[in-house]
């Protein structure tokens, strides 16, 4: 296949979301791109439901306690050498801010069309293993158009 | 008419620019983890580069809790830990004295963002050493060295 920068191609915003409820040591969730384009990656985010029926206020919204691993099916290839901390590589809801404020890759993943990657939630000892989390993918759509004229 | 003396100048030793070489890069992240760190204690780690490629630091990112408690945005443990790196390849400190881990380590809504990215060879190591100042608590400190996988081509 083609690399991406040899290609004509216009890109539109997209986000994947992967909704997980973790119930153990070890959570999975899969994302499958679609086959119409390239998933540019280029941000993250998490959103962690504290459950009850709280009105959450700004500063109050929790952090999730998880560490996260991504493995790209496709390559095979973890993308960190062990599990990290999910508020260390996505964003979420930040002090003093009225909205959630993103993670910024340092530079963005691409991911083949029909590929897709897993995401694996685990727990250190002692820490929660019960939490509803909302990941969101953000980056963009990019639709090769080759012999398209 | 006298021309002024160009500033372009390369200050940071990318393998990249010293070598000539071509690169694919991918997003990764080298972690290193400090559990139980107890008051007035210090603790050593490495990271250890991989052999496949070269690492270029660019973001940095702690996580620290106390007995594993949950904390919301408002009420984050801040570590009263310091911290020292040292390149074992050059044999460089980073630091000409320890820093304090908020002051370097950002959170994954505000990284800190290096002033400039810092290469590691493939399969160097950098030396890490936290000292905890605070008089009381016990962190569990976790780091994210964040960047991307230099692969040669």
């Amino acid at each position: 296949m083609q690399p991406l920068d040899a290609m004509n191609f216009i890109e539109d915003d997209c986000v994947y979301e992967l909704d997980m409820v973790t119930a153990g040591i070890l959570t999975t969730g899969f994302i499958q791109i679609q086959g119409d384009s390239w998933f540019r990656w280029t941000k993250s985010l998490v959103y962690k439901n504290p459950g009850g029926e709280d009105v959450l206020t700004t500063g109050a919204q929790p952090i999730p306690a998880g560490l996260v691993q991504i493995r790209d099916l496709g390559s095979q290839r973890d993308l960190f050498r062990v599990a990290v901390p999910i508020a260390s590589v996505f964003g979420g809801p930040a002090k003093n801010k009225s909205t959630a404020v993103p993670f910024i890759l340092p530079l963005p993943r691409l991911f083949k069309p029909k590929s897709s990657f897993q995401v694996s939630v685990s727990y250190p000892a002692g820490a929660a293993v019960a939490e509803t989390l909302f990941f969101q993918f953000v980056g963009t759509k990019c639709f090769n158009l080759a012999g398209a004229r | 008419m006298a021309q002024a003396p160009s500033r372009v100048q390369t200050l940071n030793p990318e393998p990249a620019a010293q070598y000539q070489r071509q690169f694919t890069e991918d997003f990764t992240v080298y972690e290193l983890d400090f559990l139980g760190l107890a008051a007035g204690t210090s603790a050593n780690g490495s990271v250890q580069i991989q052999a496949d490629s070269a690492f270029k630091w660019t973001k940095a990112c702690y996580y620290a809790d106390i007995d594993a408690a949950a904390f919301q945005v408002d009420t984050q443990p801040v570590p009263n830990v310091s911290i020292t790196i040292q390149d074992s390849g050059s044999g460089r400190s980073l630091f000409n004295l320890a820093v304090p881990v908020p002051s370097i380590f950002g959170f994954g809504t505000l990284p800190f963002i290096l002033p400039i990215p810092r290469i590691f060879l493939a399969r160097s190591s950098m030396a890490v050493t936290v000292q905890n100042f605070d008089a009381a608590a016990t962190y569990n400190l976790r780091l994210s060295f964040i960047g991307t996988k230099l692969f040669q081509m």
